[in-house]
Order: structure tokens, then sequence, then C-alpha cells
């Protein structure tokens, strides 16, 4: 094989990958510089067969089919660092090497990493690589060996250095994917979209119910679900996201973008808080178990990194796109949230948390860190909305607890008023410009100003925005429902946007997704909407644009979409060709 | 108290109420309007000539130990103020103190407005007349007040208290506020550490009953920009020990209460937002939190140890409110404590050694002027010293 002249010190341990990558990265990008025979050097040295040509000589027999059943994903990018993800299915083996390459080319020409991980039933046969890549801000193309396939060739992209100008980055914004209740088109529409520098996705991945319980019955008898049960132990959890990630769509999506992920509330069950969930009784065990147990299957199946090696529950993290913005995303949903309440008095209660003490310090700093730096935009990926949701907004008098709003969905910040606060007065006390939240969770698509105080006409103007502290930004879902009807949605909104000042747009009824635009001078997002989710489809439509102009911290409509960006790289190759097997 | 204990304290007393901190490195300037950014790197702890800080027979010994009263809301004028600080004298007398911390409404009822305003001589002069050490002062609500309520909504009347401390017109030398918020060096050790680093909070602006509508002391124009310097100057200190000072209370058994809920069910009658000190209680967190040894604050006219809390880290909380005026508590559980004390005057004396602290509460009579000691406790140093910077 021709690959085979690239080889450079492989390591059969995954432990001294690392030293492989970095060897990789830090070296020449020219793979003909490493010569073949350095291999058997290094073989002959250790003593130990320490090359990918050792764990190819190792791997074991095999004659079943292609092992790449559910495809392959990358996600955290990094200036020069990024994860690579696929499964292993091949029964009645275990501690299955896999071998990744990944090249600058999509025909995988010059290959400037290599590395081997390993597939264990412990890890449910998932692989994760965290690839050392030489080039920041650069698409890189890669490929999985293992058993004698290969896999489909992927698609991923690192990040530029905070340092780094940067003069345009796209990113999809993503939640809400329910298998039974329609088709992925929106990950399919999303997969085609050649410019995007990474995928957000906000959570609600998987869903946890059972046949019959959340889904629309003529699409679920195309896609029933598995297990056939509501997902409660690690198996279940495991075979869920096993049958999500058979979707083609779902696959190509993951195949051609890296995807910035968090959980919501259904990667373990619904309405989730940090002891318990709605939608999780006694029958169903100890909610600790259930947790840990959703926990280490997303780790498994989604291509997220550790922030911190043993304590997985950590989700929240911050990625930099160069000088242009940093992201930080949050979970609102499990480390620190207390749980919910139907009281407004309680709402407010001081000693309730969303983020918890540490997450909320974190962000505090992030915060800084990202002013600091100097960063244009302060992007925060987190789940339920910020800004509130009332039948009719009154000034907020927080001495009193009172007025603020007749809230609705204390679930979201909403229920958390002591949090919201916090985080808010932090922003106008850092006199913190350009503070965007993208938000999921609601199946609709929103476009709001965040005020300290909506209701309040000194406090906010809901013609002009003066007041506004940041911009808030909803995605629709991939294709769970809000109102069944569009009469329905356009009923709501007609009472819900002259009721909440802060509120200009929204749609109850489509599903889609949302591109953000950023840019110096703007941070734009474009929402995208289905024509159908109940059967395949390739239609969609551009359904409205608001942008928040540097500087201004409130949001202004606009009937076009943002400009894609020019020349952007090819997207990997489909995958028919590449399935084939080594033979 | 044995007589050699008192011997070996004696030789540590600073001489005079003229003795200045190593380094006095105060806040952003409100005195003299400059507007420069608070940050930077520390001074270089020059030694000062004329009292050296070990007072006595051998200066170039490092800091062994160090005495100090805490007194807050004080500022009465009323006889109560100078019996309390006749016992101060006495105490001061036997077991030693080489400064004293004032946590705030030094002046009441509603501060001085000017330098050489009557308030400065009335309550805090003459009372403390025959007391020859320092006092380290803080800004109370009381001294931000255009009115007797207290409402702390003239922010800019305080900038008279720092006045005072470079007023060449003044009574006597003691009185010792450089900036509205600050650090004070105390002591030193080998490689020149500190013995002891005093952070100095200016609380009013985060808190206040009524809303200050000079922008000066906004949030965003002074509140954050403190926060910012106390972070940084805490997280730099080299001090064996650190104590922060403010005067509103970060936690209290008292009708004022904890940060993040200020002044419950009083609260209705306020026109700031930020009076439940939600943001307040953020910035004593970042900025002290398992840093600091201890906190201590007023605003509460009682006496309260109140044990450390997770979210504080290690630091004892003394809250040191009665030496002018005495309140009731509002619920004795609300926080648990070593001590507490209600409807009486009195302060709080610390004696501070490498390793431990100690810390008694002294209970005066407003009528008689008797004193007693009312509890004395000693607690080990449990926070960590900050190693220096990796080169």
């Amino acid at each position: 094989m021709k690959r085979r002249e690239f080889l450079v010190k492989g390591s059969v341990a995954s432990a001294s990958l690392v030293a492989l990558s970095a060897c990789n990265g830090a070296g020449s990008n020219e793979p003909g510089l490493t010569k073949p025979d350095d291999a058997t050097a290094a073989e002959n040295r250790s003593g130990a067969k320490n090359t990918i040509e050792a764990v190819q000589d190792k791997m074991p027999p095999w004659a079943g089919a292609s092992p790449f059943r559910h495809g392959v994903a990358s996600g955290d990018p990094w200036p020069r660092q990024i994860i690579l993800w696929t499964r292993i299915t091949a029964e009645g083996l275990d501690e299955i090497p896999v071998i990744v390459r990944v090249a600058r080319d999509p025909m995988l020409r010059t290959i400037v990493h290599e590395g081997v991980g390993y597939a264990r039933s412990d890890a449910d046969f998932t692989v994760k690589i965290d690839a050392m890549l030489p080039d920041a801000d650069t698409t890189y193309f890669y490929q999985f060996e293992c058993l004698g396939h290969i896999s489909a060739i992927g698609r991923t992209r690192t990040t530029a250095h905070a340092h780094q100008d940067v003069d345009h980055a796209r990113l999809a914004v993503l939640s809400c994917a329910n298998y039974p209740y329609g088709y992925f088109n929106a990950y399919r529409k999303v997969a085609f979209r050649r410019d995007l520098d990474a995928v957000i996705f906000l959570g609600d991945y998987i869903y946890e119910y059972g046949p019959g319980e959340y889904g629309d019955p003529q699409v679920e008898k195309d896609r029933p679900l598995d297990p056939p049960h509501e997902t409660v132990t690690l198996d279940d959890y495991r075979r869920r996201y096993a049958l999500y990630r058979t979707d083609g769509d779902l696959q190509e999506c993951h195949r051609q973008h890296p995807f910035i992920c968090v959980w919501d509330d259904h990667e373990i069950a619904d309405d989730t808080w940090s002891g318990g969930a709605l939608n999780h009784n006694e029958g169903e065990g100890d909610f600790a178990d259930r947790k840990r147990s959703a926990i280490k299957a997303y780790y498994e199946w989604l291509p997220i990194r550790p922030v911190l090696p043993d304590r997985q529950i950590r989700i929240y993290r911050s990625f930099e796109f160069g000088q242009l913005a940093s992201l930080m995303m949050l979970d609102t949903r499990l480390i620190g949230r207390d749980q919910q309440t139907s009281s407004p008095v309680e709402a407010r209660d001081r000693n309730r948390s969303l983020l918890g003490a540490d997450q909320q310090q974190w962000l505090f700093d992030s915060l800084q860190q990202s002013q600091s730096r100097g960063a244009q935009w302060h992007l925060l990926g987190q789940q339920v909305m910020l800004a509130p949701l009332t039948l009719g907004a009154l000034p907020d008098t927080p001495n009193l607890d009172l007025g603020g709003g007749a809230q609705v969905n204390y679930d979201q910040w909403d229920g958390y008023e002591t949090s919201r606060r916090a985080l808010l007065g932090r922003i106008e006390a850092m006199g913190l410009d350009n503070t965007v939240v993208l938000t999921g969770d609601i199946h609709s698509s929103w476009a709001m100003d965040v005020s300290i105080d909506p209701g309040n006409i000194f406090a906010y103007n809901r013609f002009t925005g003066e007041g506004s502290l940041a911009v808030e930004f909803v995605a629709p879902a991939i294709t769970s429902p809000a109102a069944p009807t569009k009469g329905i949605s356009d009923l709501a909104k007609s009472f819900l946007i002259p009721a909440n000042p802060h509120l200009k747009w929204l749609d109850f009824y489509n599903r889609g997704y949302m591109v953000l635009d950023v840019r110096p001078e703007h941070c734009q997002a474009d929402w995208f909407h289905l024509e159908t989710v109940s059967m395949p489809s390739n239609q969609e439509h551009f359904a409205m644009a608001w942008y928040t102009a540097s500087g201004e911290n409130h949001i202004q409509a606009r009937y076009t979409p943002s400009e894609p960006k020019r020349n952007a790289p090819p997207l990997a190759p489909a995958t028919e060709e590449a399935e084939e097997a080594l033979a | 108290m044995s007589t050699d204990r008192r011997t070996f304290l004696r030789q540590l007393v600073i001489g005079g109420a003229s003795v200045s901190a190593l380094t006095a490195c105060g806040g952003e300037g409100s005195s003299n309007e400059s507007s420069q950014p608070p940050s930077g790197p520390d001074l270089p702890e020059v030694p000062n000539p004329e009292t050296p800080d070990t007072g006595t027979s051998e200066p170039e010994n490092a800091t062994e130990s160090l005495s100090f009263i805490v007194i807050g809301d004080m500022g009465t004028g009323n006889i109560g103020q100078y019996h309390v600080a006749e016992a101060m004298r006495k105490i001061a007398q036997d077991q030693g103190c080489d400064f004293v911390l004032g946590a705030g409404d030094n002046i009441y009822e509603d501060g001085a407005t000017s330098v050489d305003d009557n308030g400065f001589l009335e309550s805090f002069e003459y009372p403390y007349q025959n007391l020859d050490m320092p006092f380290y002062m803080c800004l109370g609500n009381h001294d931000c007040a255009s009115t007797i309520f207290g409402g702390g909504s003239d922010n800019k009347r305080g900038d008279y208290q720092v006045d005072y401390h470079y007023s060449r017109q003044r009574y006597s030398t003691k009185w010792h506020m450089p900036e509205r918020y600050y650090q004070q060096s105390f002591g030193r050790l080998e490689e020149g550490r500190p013995f002891l680093d005093l952070f100095v909070v200016d609380s009013n602006p985060l808190t206040s009953f009524y809303q200050d509508y000079n922008s000066d002391f906004s949030w965003e124009n002074y509140g954050y920009p403190q926060q910012l310097w106390m972070k940084d100057r805490v997280a730099q200190s080299k001090a064996h020990w650190k104590i922060a000072m403010s005067h509103v209370p970060y936690r209290s058994n008292g009708k004022h209460g904890n940060a993040g809920n200020l002044d419950e069910g009083m609260r209705v009658l306020f026109t700031n937002p930020d009076a439940d000190g939600l943001r307040y209680k953020l910035f004593l967190e970042e900025a002290f939190a398992d840093e600091i040894d201890m906190l201590v604050t007023g605003h509460d006219h009682l006496l309260q140890w109140i044990k450390p809390v997770e979210s504080m880290g290690a630091a004892q909380i003394i809250v040191s409110g009665a030496a002018g005026k005495t309140d009731k508590f509002q619920d004795k559980k609300r926080n648990p404590t070593h001590f507490q004390a209600e409807n009486e005057l009195g302060f709080v004396w610390v004696n501070l050694t490498s390793e431990r602290m100690q810390v008694e509460f002294y209970l005066v009579d407003e009528d008689t002027g008797d004193f007693r000691l009312a509890y004395s406790q000693d607690e080990t140093k449990s926070v960590g010293i900050n190693e220096a910077m990796p080169a």
C-alpha cells in the first residue's frame, strides 16, 4: 500500500500517542521526509513492534462485514488538536486496534498524522483519538482502518489560535433531535454546508422515551426505537445512541463537520436537574446510577474531550475562534441545577442556582478572560432560555421580589432568578459588549434582546433596544415538535411578542437549524426551516435573520441570509467508494 | 495573662501612632480624581526608617506577633463610645495592641461633609484620644449617607474621610484611610514578606440601601474595577496572614443578615436593586475565598464570631459592630457561631503569631464602662501560605 510509505513511528500503547502526534505536528508536514526504515529502526531499538505496520499485523482475523457501522465523527476542535471518533462492530472481538490517518486533502495523499486507538468492550467499542495536527484554522480529512476495512472519509477543522485574526466564522447551531418524531433532514442540510467551522449542538441529541411515548406514529412505524423501552441502564443508553448513529443523515453531518456538544435533559431524562428528573421514578432505580450510565454512554458516543479526566460530569468548557470569538459551552442541566419549581416565589429564592457555584465562577472568569484578550464576540452555548418568557412583563423590583412578569416555564432561567441576575449583573458590571447567547431545548425559533428588566421602560426600550445587555438566539428542533399547526404558532406569536418587550421574533411551528455568521462587525443568526420532517426531504427555506451589530447589544432584523464563505474547502468524498475492504 | 507573655508582647508593641505600614497601596484614586487603572505590581516594600515595625531592641528581627483591636459602627460620639475606648486602652496596655481596625460607620449619622468636619473630632479624635496607635479605617454606609437613615446614596461624601488621612490640620495622625479601598502590610518576615496584609473594601457603593445616581460609583465604573483590583492584590500578596475588612457583613445573625440576602424584610423600602448584596457576595468570594484567614465586618451592631463557611474557605468571620451602638439578633441560628453577643457594646482583640490566632471578645457596659472578657479562643492557622511565584 502506498500509504505505508508514510509510516512514522507508531505506538501500540495509546498513552504514547501524544508523543507520536506531537512529533508529527512539530516535525515536517512533508510526509516524504519520514523514511520508511525509521519504523524498522524503532522496531529494532525497542524490541517491540511499535509501528502502525505492526499494529496492522496484529489485527485479529475478521471475515465479517465492515465494522464501521456507526460512521465517523470529530469534535472539540482546538487550534492543533481534535477528537476523532468511530465505533467498531465486530462480534466476538475485544481490544481491537484501530488506525486513523489524517491528511490535508480529501484523497488522503498528504498524511499529517497517524494514530492508533483500541475498541474495547468497556467503552462500548467506541474509539476516540485526540489527534495532534500541524496547523490551526485548517480543514483536514481523516479515515480509520480496522480489521482489514477502511471507514468513510471524514472531514474536520481546527480552530484558529486565540491571538489569530479571523474575519469570518460560521457555526451551525442545532438541538433536539428526536428519532421517532421525524427524519433528520436538518442534519443532512447542515452536512452540505461546506463553509462551516463547526456544528454547535445544544443538547437533546437523543431522547430517553420508550416506543409510543413521544413520537409521530407515522414516522415511528418506519423508525422503530431501540431499545424498545425507556432508557435507564448503561446498555439502554448505549443502544439508543447506536440506533441514532445508524441514521444516515446524522452520520453524514458528523462526517463532514466537527461537533461541539453539550447535553440537555433528554440525554438523561426529561427535565433533569442535578439530583433527579421529572421523567424518573423510583421503579427505575437510583437516579445517581442512571445519571452515571447516561454520562458514560454520552462520552462513549459523542466526540467530546473530557475537561477533567476523572470527572466526566464536567462538560462546561470553552473554545476560541481566534480574536473573533470565544465560545463558552455551559451545563445548565446536570452539574449544578437545583430542582425545578413551579412557584414564582421560590423561583426568586436567593439560594437557588442553575449553574452551581463552581461553574458560575468559571463562567465569570471566562468572560473576563475573553474580554481581556480582546475577543470581539462572547458566545454562550447553552440549553435553556435566558431571557424571560412571560404572559405580560412588569418592572422588576428585586427588593420586593415582585414584578418581572408572569413567567411560564420555570425549567428555564426564569426558575432561577438569582442565577440570571448574577450573570446579567456581571455582564453589566464588566461593561461587556457583544455577548450572544445560543439556546436550544424549546423546539422553536426565537430572537430576543436580553435585558435585566425588560418590563421596565426606564431600564429597557423595546423600540430602540436601549438597555439590552446581550442578545439571545434560540435554535429550532431538528425533529421535536412545538406547535402542531402554523395557525397556533402565529396565534402564540401574536400574543407573546406584545407581552414580552424584548422578544422580537418567534416561530413555534417549523423544525430546522440556525447558522451563526460571525464577523467583526456583526453576529447574525440565519434560521433555516425545513419543509417537512415527516419524510426524507431535501427542501428547506431561509426563514429570517436577526443580527446584532458590534457594540449595539440588541438585535435587528435582516431579510437575507448572511453571505457564505468564498472558496470553502471541499466536502469529504461520498462514502461508497471509500468503504471498500482493503483486500 | 502571664507575665512572660506580657513581657514578650510588650517588646513587640509598635511604638506610636505615627507608625505607618510598609506599603500603603490604595485603590482607584477617588480623592485625587485620577482614573488610572488600579491594577499593577506591588510597590517595593520599603521599611519606614522612622519607626521600625518591630519597634524595640532588635529591628532586624522578623515579626513574631501582632496584636490589634477590631471595632465597628463606633462613631456616635456618645459616652458609650468613650467607655469602649477606655476599655480598649486598658486591654492595649495589658495585652498589647499594635493598631486598630475600624470597620466603618466612623462618623454617625451622615458622615463628614468637609475635611474639617466636627465629626472627625467628636466621633474619632476625642473618644480615642488616649489610644496612641494607628487606626485603619473602612467606609460604612453612614459615612456615605446624606440622611440620618444611612441610605448610603452619597458615596462622594466618603472622599472627605480619605482627605482627612492627608490633612495637615488634623488633630492626630491616627486616622489611616489612604484610599477608599486599599491594601496595608504589617510587619515583615524573612525574604521581606509581610507578616500581615490587610485588604480594606469599600462596600457601600456595592450594597447601599438607596441608589447613588453618581455614575462614578456604579458597578461598571467602581464596583467591578474594585473587585478586579482586590482579587489581583490578594492573589499577589505573599503575606503570612491575610485579613480582609469591609463594612457590610458577608454573614451575620443580625438584622442586616447574609450577603446575597441582606436586609430581608427591610429591603422593600430600598431603591437600590443591589441592596440584597448578590454581587457583593460574589465580590467577596472571588477576591477572598481560600486566600484570607479572617474577614472582619461591622454594620450589624453585634459581636459575632461566625464559623468558617465553605464558600469563603477557612476564613474566620468576625462581625464587630458594637463599638458605639447596640442591637439584637434577628436570627441567632442563621449562621453557626463560636460566640455571639447582642445588646452590649464591645470590641474584639486579636493576637497573631506565626501559627495561631487568638481572638478575644470584650463586652463593655454602656452606662458604667465596666468591661469583661466574654470569650477567648485560639485557632491554628489553616490557610496555606502563598508560595513565591515560580520564575
